[in-house]
């Protein structure tokens, strides 16, 4: 992998008083990973900046309803959503992107945007970012563990093909089951009613039947070897990282008892086991209607378990060496919808909106760009998918502007070319 | 197992069908509610109503020649004669009440047994086979109990019925010179149903085939498959995966237009349209996306310019990626499809594709084949493509599609991937290709005709690993699995919104819409529909899917809730029929003697209470073959 020099291009501009960064060249950085896994918290449906990190009190109920008190941090400067009170307390352990923007609208061709870096460009499905890990770091990177390298909690994205051109290996393992249930019954690995010797006992019986088919031909042995490798990762040892009840009832509690809190205590413990890449596809963010109500309800529940996250993350040294990636396909329009049929709902909006990013060599404490008064464009440092993609990718090591590895991502680079405004230099670690 | 007999088949072809489709014979009385209480609660009642009125449709599909049809109708007069006098001799032995409505309710049972027995007995096997195919939905309730004499019939078949004469093949064999001997009746049915149909035989099937003492029952069975609509309904899904058929992202048809267009494609499978016709329909269409279906071959790309709808027709009819044409022949292609235009109209997302008429850029071009097509100001220049891709002449034409029937039935096209033609992939056996392009000219393009050809060759009837195995397609196996053990998918898109939903009777190879969501049809290899490229359908075995099978909340509880297992006797007098019964369920063959023995002992050493157990690690292991989940 090259090492080349960049140069920042843009003044940082953060919040108010948050610390001022430096200047500094960001070099040497990719070939020299720094973060070893992504956890992804995917807002599927598009939060809203507004409610969540970019706050705007200022520009009147129109635009923020009844949310006219946001809290500041511990970080002086930084303020955010009044329902984010433990958010609040572990500010200096992420940065907000309050400058996100590509211009799409519709959630198929912005899910797509915001995890691939690419337009649609008629020719090429490509992969997301989840794939394009798998493919750098998984099993044809020396990857070993019986876990899959790209996992998602728990239910798959539907909308967004993930692998792309690179194809169904790299696609990602979808767990299904729920996590806030004992036991977690991921697909495949744990189910309900046959215990290893019941499975044993199957193997052998598959053993002597299994004959009569048609063998010696390619297929036949494509399939030996499938069936192998799926008895590996079965009785590989290391199902136990998906058994929950190992931890502390005091430390599920602090996640939250419910999908999503459970949902980050599995993403931690898949960090702990070497899974370079975990997405939470978090649904229900789409709040075209009763937008104020479904927040209201939600917005604790984010607030818990983000904020355990994080700290637990910190707590075991783990921060420094995974990216925690928050946020959607876009977000909410600003100005309120209070009309029929929306009654108070907010509508999609690609033009601005928020994301947030920490650990992984991502420093803490800082806002990246600003957004205008009502928050409905960009008022400084633009920053596109691709600037953050491939700044996740500088982050692990992958040189977003050198090729796809390996045959299947035919010569093409990993990611498209950073905007004007570049990578997200100022907030990387030197 | 007779008194836990529910309405099967059996009484609602003679009950409803027969009579509906003979109209005049039946009479009122014969199809009212009356005769068909049995001990059956409400809600099942409702389900029956449904599934009566599914096969009725499926009944009409037949195509029964004049004789049969007389045949029929003189059962259906019988018939209604025997109940008539059955309803005059109760009515005089007994009160109304209770009695007589248990007496009554056994003598039908009775007759409409009888009857169907006489009324199936004039079908042939390839109707039995289509009727039993369409006229049962995968899965349901349609068969949650073991059809009466089902079991003593299997003990009376044996794997070697009637075996068919060897056929006596034709000249696709003295060039690819088979090393194989002829596969098995089993074998047989078995592929016949795959590849036309896209669905594995139930028992029935393969009893009826193997009963069949008919010498060239395998070409009639071929003949009655190519004009059931489950072959119109497979060879939609094989076509709509080519043209890209899907509603949202990145090729956004939307539903509707996804409903129309699947459903032209299919009547035009149906209908068995020349193959020159149903290019030239899609290349030259104007009209709604919603109203004029095939117009939809113009939006299913992924980008409205010139240059990919060139890249589409290439990749579709001549078999060939643009990319590596000449740079010259790069430029020329997409010149037909300069004046292609789309316009919105006041519905919600229908699109008009029209022809935008403009003085073309060029009159004159050279073609790839070194012929040159005039373009003037009066003709829609797709036209004039369309003259110039469907004629003999053409090399790519005729050749990419008799290769992409090939991939199909194979798993290898001739020319290898099959929508990949150019002089530095040459075809592994060019005179095959040629010569089997010349034959699907001079058929007048008939698709019918072609697989006919293909099929009834001892090329293609060799038995595995001559015959190449590979996996069945992800709807093949969906459906076989809803079948084998009784359950269904209901399938729905989340995307767009409003959603689609899909009625559980619904054969899975029948969805139309490459968008509807399904973790199974994912890992077993569906296509994204992005391309359009054969590729695109994955036919590799993953561990992914190997998991799926050996370990899944699913595959446990469908076995552990299989109707199969729990109406099935294995006491000891029983248990040859009940495992012979799983076999041909299963895998659509009997089971060998040593499978027998095997099983049997098995079963001797269970205790009682973990019998169960034991049935359902039977039927693990059944589902966990390689046979199961292959084409073979």
């Amino acid at each position: 992998m090259s090492t080349r020099r960049r140069f920042i291009q843009q003044t940082l501009s953060a919040g108010a008083a948050a610390a001022a960064l430096p200047l500094h060249t960001a070099s040497a950085s990719v070939g020299t990973p720094r973060a070893k896994s992504i956890i992804q918290i995917w807002m599927w449906g598009g939060p809203s900046h507004l409610d969540t990190f970019d706050p705007k009190p200022e520009a009147g109920s129109d635009f923020c309803g009844q949310l006219k008190n946001p809290i500041e941090t511990n970080v002086s400067g930084i303020q955010i959503g009044e329902q984010f009170p433990l958010m609040a307390k572990q500010a200096d352990k992420y940065s907000i992107i309050r400058s996100m923007t590509h211009g799409v609208f519709a959630h198929e061709t912005a899910s797509y945007l915001a995890q691939t870096g690419r337009e649609v460009d008629g020719k090429r499905v490509y992969p997301g970012i989840g794939s394009i890990i798998s493919l750098a770091k998984g099993y044809d990177a020396g990857y070993t563990s019986s876990i899959p390298p790209y996992i998602v909690l728990t239910t798959s994205q539907g909308r967004f093909s993930k692998s792309g051109f690179l194809g169904t290996k790299y696609k990602p393992f979808i767990t299904g089951g729920d996590p806030n249930r004992d036991p977690f019954l991921v697909e495949g690995f744990v189910v309900d009613g046959v215990d290893e010797a019941r499975q044993n006992r199957r193997r052998e019986l598959l053993k002597r039947f299994d004959t009569s088919a048609a063998t010696g031909d390619a297929f036949s042995e494509q399939s030996d070897v499938a069936r192998e490798q799926a008895y590996r990762l079965l009785t590989g040892g290391e199902l136990d990282v998906f058994d929950l009840t190992q931890e502390t009832e005091q430390q599920r509690e602090a996640y939250g008892r419910n999908w999503f809190g459970q949902s980050c205590l599995m993403a931690r413990r898949l960090v702990e086991k070497g899974v370079p890449y975990i997405c939470i596809n978090y649904p229900g963010w789409d709040t075209h209607k009763g937008h104020f109500q479904t927040i209201q309800r939600r917005h604790p529940e984010l607030d818990q378990g983000f904020s355990a996250l994080l700290e637990d993350l910190s707590q075991r040294g783990l921060l420094d060496q995974t990216i925690v990636w928050w946020g959607g396909e876009f977000g909410r329009t600003p100005r309120i919808q209070w009309d029929a049929p929306w009654n108070g709902g907010r509508g999609h909006f690609a033009s601005c909106y928020s994301a947030v990013v920490a650990g992984g060599g991502f420093s803490g404490g800082h806002v990246v760009g600003q957004s205008s008064r009502t928050g409905e464009e960009v008022a400084k440092r633009p920053v596109y998918p691709q600037d953050l993609l491939g700044s996740f990718c500088e982050l692990m090591g992958i040189d977003p502007d050198g090729p796809l590895p390996g045959p299947v991502g035919q010569g093409l680079p990993v990611m498209s070319p950073a905007s004007e405004c570049g990578r997200l230099y100022e907030i990387m670690k030197g | 197992m007779s008194g836990k007999r529910s309405i099967n088949m059996r009484a609602i072809f003679l009950m409803i069908i027969l009579p509906a489709l003979f109209a005049g014979a039946a009479e009122p009385d014969a199809v009212s509610g009356a005769s068909m209480k049995t001990k059956t609660s409400e809600p099942e009642l409702n389900g029956r109503r449904d599934r009566q009125k599914g096969m009725f449709a499926a009944f009409s599909e037949l195509s029964l020649s004049g004789s049969q049809q007389q045949d029929l109708q003189g059962i259906v007069q019988d018939f209604m004669a025997a109940m008539r006098k059955v309803n005059r001799d109760l009515s005089e032995k007994y009160e109304p009440g209770r009695e007589m409505a248990t007496a009554r309710r056994e003598s039908m049972e009775k007759l409409r047994q009888e009857y169907f027995d006489r009324a199936v007995a004039v079908l042939t096997p390839g109707q039995r086979i289509q009727l039993s195919q369409t006229a049962a939905p995968p899965g349901g309730d349609a068969g949650k109990s073991i059809p009466d004499g089902l079991l003593e019939k299997i003990g009376r078949t044996s794997s070697e019925a009637g075996s068919a004469t060897a056929p006596s093949g034709n000249w696709i064999d003295s060039l690819t010179a088979p090393e194989a001997a002829v596969c098995s009746d089993e074998v047989f049915v078995r592929r016949a149903m795959v590849d036309l149909a896209g669905a594995t035989p139930t028992v029935e099937d393969v009893l009826w085939f193997l009963n069949d003492p008919n010498p060239d029952k395998r070409a009639r069975l071929i003949d009655e498959l190519l004009e059931s609509p489950a072959y119109a309904g497979y060879q939609a899904l094989r076509w709509c995966d080519v043209l890209r058929v899907k509603s949202e992202f990145p090729i956004k048809l939307w539903p509707n237009a996804v409903a129309v267009y699947h459903r032209w494609v299919r009547s035009a499978m149906l209908n068995n349209m020349s193959y020159d016709e149903f290019a030239r329909v899609l290349l030259t269409a104007s009209g709604s996306n919603f109203r004029d279906p095939p117009v939809n071959f113009y939006r299913a790309v992924q980008a409205k310019e010139p240059g990919a709808l060139a890249d589409a027709v290439a990749l579709a009819f001549m078999g060939v990626r643009t990319v590596y044409l000449p740079e010259s022949d790069q430029k020329t292609l997409p010149l037909f499809f300069e004046q292609v235009a789309y316009k919105p109209t006041s519905e919600w997302k229908e699109e008009i594709v029209y022809w935008n008429r403009k003085p073309a850029s060029v009159s004159q071009v050279a073609m790839p084949d070194g012929r040159t097509v005039e373009l003037t100001a009066d003709r829609d220049p797709r036209c004039d493509f369309a003259d110039w891709l469907i004629c003999p002449e053409n090399e790519w034409f005729a050749r990419a599609a008799v290769n992409r029937v090939w991939y199909w039935l194979f798993g290898t096209g001739i020319v290898q991937e099959p929508d990949d033609f150019r002089p530095d992939n040459p075809p592994s056996n060019p005179e095959l290709l040629d010569r089997l392009a010349e034959f699907f000219v001079e058929s007048g393009y008939d698709f019918h005709a072609l697989y006919r050809l293909i099929l009834n060759s001892k090329t293609w009837q060799q038995a595995a690993p001559g015959y190449p195995v590979c996996p069945l397609a992800a709807e093949v196996l969906q459906d076989t699995i809803c079948r084998v053990f009784g359950t269904q998918v209901s399938y729905q898109s989340d995307v767009p919104e409003p959603f689609s939903y899909y009625p559980k009777t619904m054969r899975t190879v029948e969805l139309p819409d490459g968008t509807v969501t399904s973790p199974f049809l994912q890992t077993f290899g569906r296509p994204s529909r992005d391309t359009g490229m054969e590729s695109d359908r994955a036919r590799t075995v993953t561990e992914e899917q190997r998991l799926f099978f050996i370990n899944s909340t699913e595959v446990n509880g469908w076995i552990e809730k299989s109707w199969v297992l729990r109406v099935l006797p294995f006491d000891p007098e029983n248990r040859e029929l009940s495992l012979q019964y799983l076999w041909l369920n299963t895998l659509s063959r009997y089971p060998t003697q040593q499978e027998l023995d095997t099983a049997d002992s098995l079963i001797d050493q269970v205790p009682v209470r973990y019998m169960h157990e034991a049935l359902c690690d039977l039927m693990w292991m059944l589902v966990n073959t390689k046979e199961f989940s292959t084409a073979h």
